[in-house]
């Protein structure tokens, strides 16, 4: 049971490294290669976990070669697009100029419902209203509505908004951020003097966020620091 | 680009591996098989001390090769040829010739199999 325990922690730590390796991505994200790498790496690091009687190197040595092999294709995907054509495929418009394309639908054995579906999943409640609908290569829809069914945004009907730029968490937990705040632009004199100016000090702090205009939210610890 | 390098050194290091461990468990097989043959050969000829002597050697050998071994290799087949193995001198011992020699076969036939089952042919791979 113990040899069961270390190998358990030792692939562990190899699957979360291996997967870190190959990029991150969602899983609803994966490409074609990606999800089968993904699923075969877990299914190699199961069998010598809960087989003692396979030497560890049975499962550590297939998982580098996938992650070698998915590296390597994947920088082959970024350098030639006849190979990322034959891997991933290309995008398929399934809707366009408001007309379904019925053959590229059955092409990709795509029924109605499932269109209906996924439009829905993009707050689209009716066919009617798309202009071009795009099936991408990882499986999720791209949608276009009709310009006349588009919602008004600031920009056409000419409210101007205020740049805010980009807000962030410069303290989680009374611990400054170093990263968030060069993200926006602060530093740890400004936090001080922002606490300062509330009467707080540092472990008081649950949250607080900030962005590049200076504004900030702070939210105090339950039962002080 | 670091993770061009991390492929590199993934890629060197599993094939480093791979092709040492062959050559390992060839080294392995052939000085255990060379053992081996020694003790049969001495028991044909009548000759029970040096096949006693040998088939003690077999066993000693094969108990430092284990520790290597079972790095990477299925761990029940190992355990086959350590059975095997174990009965040699006590066969020897106890005088029971016939016996003695179909076991060393048995383990030529284990040791055979073992480097075998290391190389890159189209049996294995299919």
């Amino acid at each position: 049971m113990t040899i069961s325990f270390v190998r358990t922690l030792l692939l562990y730590i190899v699957v979360v490294a291996a997967v870190r390796l190959m990029g991150k991505r969602q899983i609803s994200e994966l490409q074609t290669s990606e999800l089968v790498v993904t699923l075969l790496i877990s299914n190699l690091a199961s069998v010598p976990m809960e087989d003692t009687a396979k030497p560890l190197l049975s499962g550590l040595i297939p998982i580098a070669v996938l992650v070698i092999s998915e590296i390597t294709a994947s920088g082959a995907m970024l350098k030639i697009p006849a190979f990322r054509r034959v891997i991933c495929g290309r995008p398929v418009v399934v809707i366009s100029h408001g007309k379904l394309q019925q053959t590229e639908m059955k092409s990709l054995r795509m029924t109605t419902d499932d269109l209906c579906e996924q439009l829905r999943q993009k707050d689209v409640f009716s066919v009617e209203d798309v202009d071009f609908a795009i099936v991408e290569t990882n499986g999720k829809l791209s949608v276009i509505k009709k310009p006349d069914k588009e919602q008004p945004t600031a920009g056409p009907l000419g409210v101007a908004q205020p740049q805010k730029g980009l807000e962030v968490v410069v303290i989680s937990d009374g611990v400054v951020s170093d990263f968030a705040l060069s993200l926006c632009c602060q530093d740890r004199k400004w936090v001080s003097d922002v606490l300062d100016s509330k009467g707080l000090i540092l472990p008081e702090v649950f949250l607080m966020t900030a962005d590049e205009k200076g504004d900030y939210f702070i939210v105090r610890k339950e039962g002080g620091a | 680009m670091k993770r061009m390098w991390a492929v590199l050194v993934l890629l060197a290091l599993t094939l480093t591996i791979s092709v040492l461990g062959a050559r390992h468990t060839r080294a392995v097989t052939l000085q255990m098989e060379r053992t081996v043959q020694e003790a049969k050969t001495a028991q044909e000829r009548g000759d029970e001390d040096t096949a006693l002597a040998f088939s003690r050697k077999a066993v000693s050998d094969w108990r430092d090769a284990h520790r290597v071994l079972c790095l990477y290799m299925l761990h029940d087949r190992l355990e086959d040829i350590d059975q095997t193995l174990a009965v040699l001198p006590e066969l020897c011992q106890d005088e029971q010739r016939e016996e003695f020699l179909s076991e060393c076969d048995r383990s030529l036939a284990q040791f055979w199999y073992l480097n075998e089952s290391e190389l890159l042919t189209l049996d294995n791979l299919f």
